[in-house]
């Protein structure tokens, strides 16, 4: 069995810009049709779908949730960093992050998702331009009950068109 | 077995307008979402991306209107009835039918749909008929819909069609 | 209102399957095979499509928002997907206060579903809407 999964490479490649979004302007109907969604079968709150219910709270503007996510669907932007393609959600290679940044991956064969922890900033509202930006975290691994188990994560930086940060978001994934 | 569907009150109902809804403002990002699914998985035109206006096709209730109102007298639902129009509310006799199907939809197209466009949905009773089939006696309903824009310019009119036995 | 250390958060509880999958995959463009196919979720090793992590993520949002008020704040929020969300189950996000620092409330928050089994685990911190 390997001492480790994690190799020099992988290890220099903590920090690495991987891509980068710009979001079309938050609208009206991305918030209220989302609310409606996370809300469903209840009524989503006024301040989500209602301009003069939501003007009325601290915000003093329809504001989205905090989990929104404006880069559903499309980016105005988005700008690839890397040289060996994104990885996509939508085919099951444990190794897809590493191709992406063009190095050897540790050939594991299971993932999963190992949770996101979320800071939240200032909140989203109607016309907020949002950009995002996905580099690499750092690696770790530990013995667990599926043997020698990778953790690697992906940090995302979420900033609107003032420069504020809205949040910053890392996601692990697991791998075994 | 059924002789016939048809009394005066339904006959007489033809052209009776039943509801209105209001559309939220259309806004790009539903035009641009609308575009994206209607054509997956090739990349929708640039046009629809850009919001230049909107598909034929595109619901601009989907996901609900921002008002809804029953134009039958005595008609206090304030439940959106989607595709159809209150036929209880009418005071059609409750026929009670094997099968429904969808027999159609026509439609004819007056102005686009644009960006800040706010649309309102009428719907009224079209004709009801019947006619002699395989199944038994059929009835066939029309529903008809009819958008315009905040300058009254007609957007569409829809008839549906559907067959009950 | 007066919060304490042990306090518990009025749930938020949602029966689950395709119909509100659908609707959050509509909003959210996820539309992918392990949420919408029973035999991919079955490739994946889950015995059927199952939902969203996102979509728990999102209840749990909903409970600590109903919570804290309109004009409260989440601070920050970190859970892991343990189990999968498969059809059929009654999904309810909970939370209990474990630590006061000032104005920063310290929660766990977890969805768990009709058995009690934890689903999606965490912790997060929040402010009350003054």
């Amino acid at each position: 069995m390997a001492d480790s999964n994690i190799s020099e490479a992988m290890k220099a490649a903590v920090g690495t810009e991987t891509s980068r979004s710009t979001s079309y302007p938050i609208s009206e109907s991305d918030i209220r049709k989302w609310a409606m969604a996370v809300y469903w079968p209840d009524k989503a709150p006024a301040v989500f779908t209602d301009p003069a219910a939501a003007a009325k709270t601290v915000h003093g503007r329809l504001v989205a949730p905090e989990e929104f996510n404006p880069f559903a669907w499309a980016a105005a932007k988005n700008e690839l960093l890397l040289t060996g393609g994104l990885p996509s959600r939508m085919v099951n290679d444990p190794d897809s992050s590493e191709r992406a940044l063009g190095i050897e991956g540790p050939g594991l064969k299971f993932m999963l998702n190992g949770g996101m922890i979320c800071e939240y900033g200032v909140r989203m509202g109607v016309g907020d331009v949002i950009t995002g930006t996905n580099s690499v975290g750092e690696y770790s691994e530990r013995e667990g009950r599926l043997g020698l188990m990778l953790f690697s994560r992906g940090v995302s930086t979420w900033v609107n068109q003032n420069g504020e940060l809205v949040r910053r978001t890392t996601n692990t994934l697991i791998r075994y | 077995m059924t002789e016939t569907y048809l009394n005066d009150t339904v006959i007489n109902a033809k052209g009776t307008l039943c509801s209105r809804s209001v559309s939220y403002p259309i806004e790009a990002s539903a035009i641009r979402k609308w575009a994206m699914a209607v054509y997956w998985p090739e990349p929708a035109p640039q046009k629809f991306m850009d919001a230049e206006y909107a598909p034929e096709d595109f619901d601009a209730f989907a996901w609900g209107p921002a008002s809804y109102a029953s134009l039958l007298p005595g008609d206090d639902s304030s439940v959106v009835v989607r595709h159809g129009i209150n036929e209880r509310a009418l005071g059609f006799p409750e026929w009670k039918f094997r099968a429904g199907l969808n027999g159609g939809m026509n439609c004819t197209y007056g102005v686009r749909m644009h960006v800040g466009d706010v649309i309102t949905d009428v719907k009224s009773v079209g004709e009801y008929t019947e006619r002699q089939g395989r199944n038994g006696l059929m009835l066939i309903t029309q529903s008809i819909s009819t958008w315009t824009n905040q300058r009254d310019e007609l957007v569409k009119r829809t008839i549906n069609t559907g067959i009950c036995y | 209102m007066t919060v304490k250390v042990g306090d518990e958060l009025p749930t938020f509880t949602r029966e689950t399957g395709f119909a509100n999958w659908n609707r959050y995959a509509a909003v959210n463009d996820e539309f992918v095979p392990i949420h919408m196919d029973d035999a991919a979720g079955e490739a994946a090793g889950n015995g059927g499509a199952f939902g969203m992590g996102n979509l728990q993520w999102a209840y749990l949002h909903n409970m600590l928002r109903s919570w804290i008020g309109e004009n409260g704040e989440i601070l920050s929020i970190e859970v892991q997907f343990r189990s999968p969300n498969v059809k059929g189950q009654t999904v309810t996000a909970k939370g209990v206060v474990t630590a006061i620092d000032g104005d920063v409330i310290s929660l766990d928050v977890w969805t768990e579903q009709q058995e009690g089994t934890k689903l999606a685990p965490g912790s997060a911190k929040v402010k009350m809407g003054k």
